[in-house]
């Protein structure tokens, strides 16, 4: 027997104990009789007893200590763990399981695997469900928000004639009627900005407001400003703004509830991490954004093609173009196929 | 048995606690959180928390943690339910405007809480720890120094740090026993004075290395908009360096020397006194080695970085018994494990008083 056979014919496991709301250190053993336990100080005295169905043993976490709270409050510590488990019958699967062993590789593996799981399949149900609980006036207000920091960092108010103003306002109405009316939940508007650094360019925020410069404004023709613009309202429609926002933060959000505390540094690159990461899902966004609004500048009555005439009228490089809604609107090689692809079947 | 009348004079923090071990604990807690979408984790943290307290020693007496999991988990699913309420009745903006007034105010009755809940659920010698900061000073230490300081072009954030360190330790207790701190104001502007040669060192240096010049505008604008253009990833690479290689380990260092402070000048009972003696900069590069050693394994070294991490912070902290350390008590209603208590510890609203 790996125990030590005390006179009265119990076992003892060497510890420490402490009183009741004390902290006084005793050197103590446990006694552990057939269904009866004693706490004995070096003295010989007992310092408390109890039937073994009222001790409380916790389970066991690595080396750590073992606690043994007796029923009037005693702990008893020790690292005595296989005596303990051997006497009391309190083995668990999960410290075997914990255990450095070979195991341990396939439950690695099934973690990474699990990990990218939770990426691609939970991380998009969390941020659809969001997108759905986020409040409209919060969105709205998001929309004010953004639109006064733009004013602030990079754009100036509009200095487009109110004629051209009008013409655009025009176009973007004809659009908003071919809208689905079951998704009338955005209230789509149109700002005008003049951002000289910008060039052709147009911004969707996620309330539906849709800025457009006036370079864009005075450049392009009505059918090619039917096609950014139905894109645009494709990135309201689609909540694409949300989405990125929230995968980013989501990503964060689980990361820390699966993994706990990162540690300083990673957190930080956790955080600004996911932002760039979540820029991963901007191509498959901007794809469907162009089926969105050439679908809808067909409705509407314009023609589909000037989107594609618009892109290869900024994709000449000698000119200043190339730095304006294509260079914020990545893929395009894809999405000239994906929009070729959609004039055929219509 | 009496209470010996001599005592050790000097105990360091020890953590002995090993990587080998807790890689086992850590990977098969991510596992079953994975497994059970996330609901287990509650269980994970409690775990994870009882293995740094019971790991770490001072004169040979440990810490303990002692929620449950299911304390965790009522915690979570009440903030969650908050987000869902909060979310049906935002019909209008007045209301959306009420209700972030609301949630304005509740944010200190929440933090106190919230370290009420952890101080109770953590013991050392079988002693639970207390603590007894008010809502009104929450108040003033997370809004009102804040904002004061902010007034004054930040010149005034060691004021507020300081309230922040006051208000926490002085807040805390070990049984009936209270600690109590206080500091002249010098060890924290040299602090901050640290933390800005390095933020401003380090920038400097990344600017004369840049090849192009920051385009800041262009670079958030690139970042909202996806665009793959190269100096548009130039700039995000860059802002990326900055937060990396400035303002994160100026942080790290600023925390490190306002530990120092902190427990240099801390007391329990009046006749215990602490003292830690982290370096800056052997913390920074712990810190800046396990990112990289962590990123490089896919997360699977991280168990080795927070026991690196554990095992130097208790390594550089020291307590030096006045007296025995046999004679505190704990109060009754401490150790009661209410329900009361059950949404005490609301997710993110953790302040991690180190140990």
């Amino acid at each position: 027997m790996p125990f030590i056979r005390s006179s009265q014919g119990s076992i003892s496991i060497q510890g420490r104990a402490y009183p009741p709301l004390s902290s006084r250190e005793i050197r103590a053993r446990l006694a552990v009789g057939q269904d009866q336990v004693w706490l004995i100080d070096p003295g010989q005295r007992i310092m408390t007893q109890a039937g073994l169905m009222d001790v409380k043993i916790e389970p066991r976490l690595g080396q750590a200590e073992r606690r043994i709270i007796l029923p009037d409050g005693t702990l008893f510590l020790t690292d005595a763990h296989d005596t303990v488990d051997d006497l009391l019958g309190t083995r668990t699967s999960l410290h075997g399981f914990e255990q450095f062993h070979p195991r341990l590789i396939a439950v690695a593996l099934a973690c990474i695997l699990g990990a990218w799981a939770v990426w691609k399949y939970g991380l998009s149900a969390l941020v659809h469900m969001a997108v759905w609980l986020t409040p409209g006036p919060v969105v709205s207000a998001m929309d004010q928000g953004m639109l006064a920091s733009m004013d602030r960092v990079m754009s100036e108010p509009s200095q487009l004639d109110l004629d051209r103003q009008a013409e655009i306002l025009k176009i973007f109405d004809h659009l908003q009627e071919q809208i689905d009316p079951q998704d009338q939940s955005h209230d789509y508007r149109i700002a005008f900005r003049h951002m000289p650094r910008m060039g052709p360019n147009a911004f969707a925020l996620p309330g539906g407001t849709i800025i457009v410069t006036d370079t864009l404004a005075e450049t392009a023709s009505a059918d090619a400003l039917a096609g950014v613009i139905g894109h645009e309202m494709g990135h309201v429609a689609g909540h694409h703004g949300l989405k990125q926002v929230y995968r980013s933060v989501g990503g964060y959000v689980l990361i820390s509830m699966l993994v706990g505390d990162t540690g300083p540094m990673l957190e930080d690159a956790l955080l600004q991490g996911n932002l760039i990461l979540s820029l991963s899902y901007s191509r498959t966004h901007e794809l469907q954004a162009d089926t969105f609004g050439a679908t809808l500048s067909h409705q509407a009555g314009y023609d589909p093609d000037a989107l594609l005439d618009f892109f290869d009228s900024l994709d000449l490089p000698e000119q200043d173009g190339a730095s304006g809604w294509l260079s914020t609107h990545p893929g395009f090689e894809e999405r000239k196929r994906n929009l070729r692809l959609l004039d055929d079947l219509q | 048995m009496q209470a010996s009348s001599s005592y050790i004079s000097k105990a360091g923090f020890e953590f002995r606690g090993s990587a080998r071990e807790f890689f086992g604990i850590w990977i098969v807690n991510l596992l079953l959180s994975i497994l059970t979408l996330g609901i287990y984790s509650a269980w994970a943290k409690v775990r994870t928390k009882k293995y740094f307290h019971q790991n770490t020693y001072v004169a040979g007496r440990n810490f303990d943690y002692h929620a449950n999991g299911f304390q965790i988990l009522i915690g979570r699913l009440i903030i969650i339910a908050g987000i869902v309420v909060y979310t049906l009745l935002s019909t209008n903006a007045l209301v959306v405007l009420v209700m972030v007034l609301g949630l304005i105010a509740l944010i200190p009755y929440l933090l106190v809480r919230s370290l009420r809940f952890n101080a109770r659920m953590s013991s050392w010698s079988n002693i639970r720890f207390t603590f007894h900061g008010s809502f009104g000073s929450a108040v003033k230490v997370y809004y009102l120094y804040p904002f004061l300081a902010a007034l004054s072009l930040y010149t005034a954030w060691p004021f507020a740090t300081r309230a922040t360190q006051r208000f926490l330790a002085n807040g805390h207790g070990l049984g009936t026993t209270r600690f109590s701190f206080d500091s002249a104001i010098g060890p924290f502007y040299k602090a901050l004075l640290a933390a800005l040669v390095w933020g401003a060192g380090s920038m400097m240096i990344l600017f004369a290395f840049a090849s192009t010049s920051l385009d800041i505008p262009r670079a958030l604008q690139a970042l909202e908009a996806g665009s793959e253009e190269a100096a548009a990833l130039v700039d995000i690479g860059l802002l990326y360096l900055i937060v990396l290689v400035a303002f994160a380990p100026a942080a790290i260092i600023y925390h490190a020397l306002v530990r120092n402070t902190v427990y240099n000048n801390l007391t329990l009972d009046e006749r215990h006194t602490f003292h830690s003696s982290v370096s800056p900069l052997k913390l920074l590069w712990i810190s800046v080695s396990n990112f990289f050693v962590v990123v490089l394994t896919l997360g699977l070294m991280m168990p080795w970085a927070h026991v690196r991490r554990a095992r130097y912070l208790a390594d550089h902290t020291t307590l030096y018994p006045g007296g025995s350390l046999d004679d505190f008590v704990d109060e009754e209603t401490a150790s009661g494990n209410a329900v009361g208590d059950a949404y005490g510890d609301l997710e993110g609203f953790g302040i991690e008083v180190a140990v």
